[in-house]
C-alpha cells in the first residue's frame, strides 16, 4: 500500500522526524550531507510500501530502525548518491566539536557505540528498547553501552591530563 | 563547555530547508497534480461547524456541507454534493471536561471521511497559545485514535490531522480520509481515542492536552454516490499480463481492481527488521506503484492519480491489487469526462 502523500502528511513527517533522523544519522556517518541524503531515503521507503503503524511510537521506532539500516547500507558502499537536488537546498551544518568536550569524545568512539549511546542519552530510550529496535539483544545493547562509557571515561582522563 | 545534549541540539534543519525537503518529497512521493486544482485542504477556511450539547439543550446538528467545508471544499457546488452525500452525526462522549465529537460522515463504496470536534466543557480553549501550522494543520496527536468501522477483512489507508475550522470558537477539529480495500458495509462505526497531547519544540516532546479515553459510537451509514465503470479488459503491465477488474468513482474517492497474472513473491525482509529489500521495493512498483490512472476532465486536462495508495494481496499464480484514495476536494463527476488506467479509457456517465 502506498498512500497518497499530502502536503499535512509530508510536513508532519518532516517536522516530526527530519532532525531524528538527521542527529541519528550523523552519530552514524559523522558528515552532515549524508545524514541528509538518509533523510530523504527514510522518507521515501517509508512511502514507497504498505505500512500500518500501530502508534505514534511504533512510527518513531520504525523511522529510527530504518534509519540505521540505511546508514549501514551507505557505510558498506562504496558508491555514493548524487542527490545534488536535496543536499543543494539543505544546509544543515555539523556543531562545531569543542575540543575536550562529551561530543568531540563521542564523535571519537566507533559508531556502534555512537549510535546506542545517543538513542540512550538523547532520544531517552531503554537497552531493551533500543535492542528491539536495532535488532539487537538487549545484553549486546547494554555491553555497548558499558564499553562506550568506559572509552569516554578513558577519553576524557587522558584529554584531561594533557 | 557544551554538553552533549546542547551540543547535539545544535544539530538540525532550518524551516526553510524542512520545507525544501517537504516540497522535494511531494516532488517525488506525493500526488501529481495537472490540470484541475485539487488543493490540500486549506484547512484555515471558516466554518461554523457547531454542534451544542448540554444538559436540556437541543442538539443542533450543523449541516455536512458547512462540516466538510475546510477539509474537502466550500464552493457551493462542492457544498452541495456534500449536503447530498455527507450525514451529520451529533454523537459524542466526555472525559475530564473534554468532549469528543463526531460531527458528521461523509463516504461512499470504499472511502470515508468523519470530522470530530475536540472541545472543554467549560467553554476555555483547548490549549493555550495553540497556533496551526504554516499549513493551517495543529501540532497535536493523540497516544491512539482508531475508528473502528463496517469491513469485513482487508486493510485501509488514508491520513488524519486536526486543525481550527473556526479561530472564533474554542473547539478544534481533527478529521480521517480513509480508504479500505473491501467494500465498506453499513453498520455501527466505534471511535476510540486516548490522551491527547500538543506536540513541543522540534516535534519530539509531548505536552499532554487533556488525558482520558473517548468512545463514540454512531451509525456507520450514508448514500453512497459511487458509480462501477466496467472492467474485463486486458492490459500490459511491465511485461506482465493484467485484467482490469473494474473502477469504482465518486465524488469523493476512486478505487481501481486489477489483477496480475502472476504470483509477486516478498522476501518479507523488511518485516522482520524495518529494512526494504531491493527485490521489494522493485516488485512493489513492478505490480502496483507504476500502474498509470488518471482523470481526463470535460476541459480537457488530466488529473494524474497514478501515486495514490492501496494493497497488494499475492494469490497462487496471481496477484490482485487495488489503488485509490480519498480526492482532496470533493468532485462534481459531471466535470469527469472519463477515467483512464494503463491506458484503458472508461467514460464516466453520472
Amino acid at each position: 500500500m502506498r498512500s497518497q502523500l499530502s502536503r499535512e502528511e509530508a510536513e508532519r513527517l518532516v517536522q516530526t522526524y527530519s532532525d531524528l533522523i538527521l542527529r541519528l544519522s550523523f552519530t552514524y556517518l559523522k558528515n552532515t550531507e549524508d545524514a541528509k541524503d538518509i533523510c530523504q531515503t527514510v522518507f521515501l521507503r517509508l512511502l514507497e510500501k504498505p505500512r500500518e503503524f500501530q502508534s505514534p511510537e511504533h512510527e518513531r521506532a520504525w523511522i529510527i530502525r530504518t534509519s540505521v539500516n540505511v546508514c549501514k547500507d551507505q557505510l558498506k558502499s562504496s558508491w555514493r548518491r548524487t542527490t545534488v537536488d536535496l543536499s543543494a537546498a539543505l544546509d544543515a551544518r555539523a556543531p562545531e566539536a569543542e575540543e575536550g568536550s562529551l561530543w568531540a569524545a563521542v564523535a571519537l568512539l566507533p559508531p556502534k557505540y555512537r549510535t546506542v549511546i545517543y538513542l540512550y542519552y538523547y532520544e531517552g530510550y531503554s537497552a531493551n528498547e533500543i535492542a528491539q529496535m536495532l535488532g539487537e539483544k538487549p545484553a549486546t545493547v547494554a555491553t555497548r553501552l558499558s564499553r562506550g562509557r568506559d572509552k569516554l571515561r578513558t577519553q576524557l582522563e587522558q584529554e584531561a591530563l594533557t | 563547555m557544551k554538553t552533549y545534549r546542547e551540543t547535539m541540539d545544535e544539530l538540525r534543519f532550518t524551516e526553510q530547508e524542512k520545507e525544501a525537503m517537504v516540497d522535494r518529497l511531494l516532488e517525488r512521493g506525493g500526488s501529481r497534480r495537472k490540470g484541475l486544482n485539487l488543493r490540500c485542504a486549506a484547512v484555515a477556511v471558516a466554518a461554523a461547524a457547531v454542534l451544542t450539547v448540554g444538559a436540556g439543550a437541543a442538539v443542533v446538528l450543523t449541516p455536512a456541507g458547512e462540516v466538510f467545508a475546510s477539509v474537502l471544499g466550500g464552493a457551493p457546488a462542492q457544498t452541495e454534493i456534500l449536503d447530498r452525500m455527507g450525514v451529520p452525526v451529533g454523537a459524542s462522549d466526555t472525559h475530564n471536561g473534554v468532549t469528543i465529537t463526531a460531527d458528521a460522515i461523509i463516504g461512499d463504496a470504499y472511502s470515508y471521511a468523519v470530522v470530530y470536534s475536540i472541545a472543554r466543557e467549560d467553554g476555555q480553549p483547548l490549549a493555550e497559545d495553540l497556533e496551526p501550522l504554516g499549513n493551517g494543520v495543529l501540532p497535536l496527536t493523540f497516544d491512539r485514535a482508531d475508528t473502528s468501522v463496517g469491513v469485513t477483512g482487508g486493510s485501509s489507508h488514508g491520513s488524519a490531522y486536526f486543525y481550527d475550522a473556526d479561530p472564533s470558537e474554542p473547539s478544534i477539529q481533527y478529521v480521517e480520509k480513509m480508504t479500505s480495500d473491501v467494500p465498506l458495509e453499513p453498520g455501527t462505526a466505534t471511535a476510540s481515542f486516548r490522551n491527547l497531547y500538543r506536540m513541543g519544540k522540534d516535534f519530539q516532546d509531548k505536552i499532554p492536552v487533556a488525558e482520558g479515553k473517548w468512545k463514540i459510537r454512531f451509525q456507520f451509514s450514508f448514500p453512497d454516490s459511487s458509480i462501477r465503470l466496467p472492467g474485463g479488459q486486458t492490459f500490459q503491465l511491465n511485461g506482465m499480463e493484467a485484467v482490469l477488474d473494474g473502477v469504482t468513482i465518486s465524488p469523493l474517492s476512486i478505487q481501481v481492481d486489477y489483477t496480475v497474472k502472476e504470483e509477486l513473491v516478498w522476501d518479507n525482509q523488511s518485516q522482520e527488521n524495518g529494512r526494504e529489500s531491493e527485490h521489494d521495493r522493485e516488485q512493489s512498483y513492478r505490480f502496483f506503484e507504476s500502474l498509470p490512472l488518471s482523470l481526463n476532465m470535460a476541459d480537457g486536462s488530466t488529473v494524474d492519480l497514478s501515486s495514490l495508495g492501496g494493497s497488494i494481496d499475492p494469490e497462487t499464480g496471481r496477484t490482485v491489487c487495488r489503488k485509490g484514495g480519498v480526492f482532496e476536494e470533493i468532485l462534481d463527476l459531471s466535470t469527469v469526462e472519463s477515467v483512464t488506467v494503463a491506458g484503458i479509457t472508461l467514460p464516466v456517465t453520472p
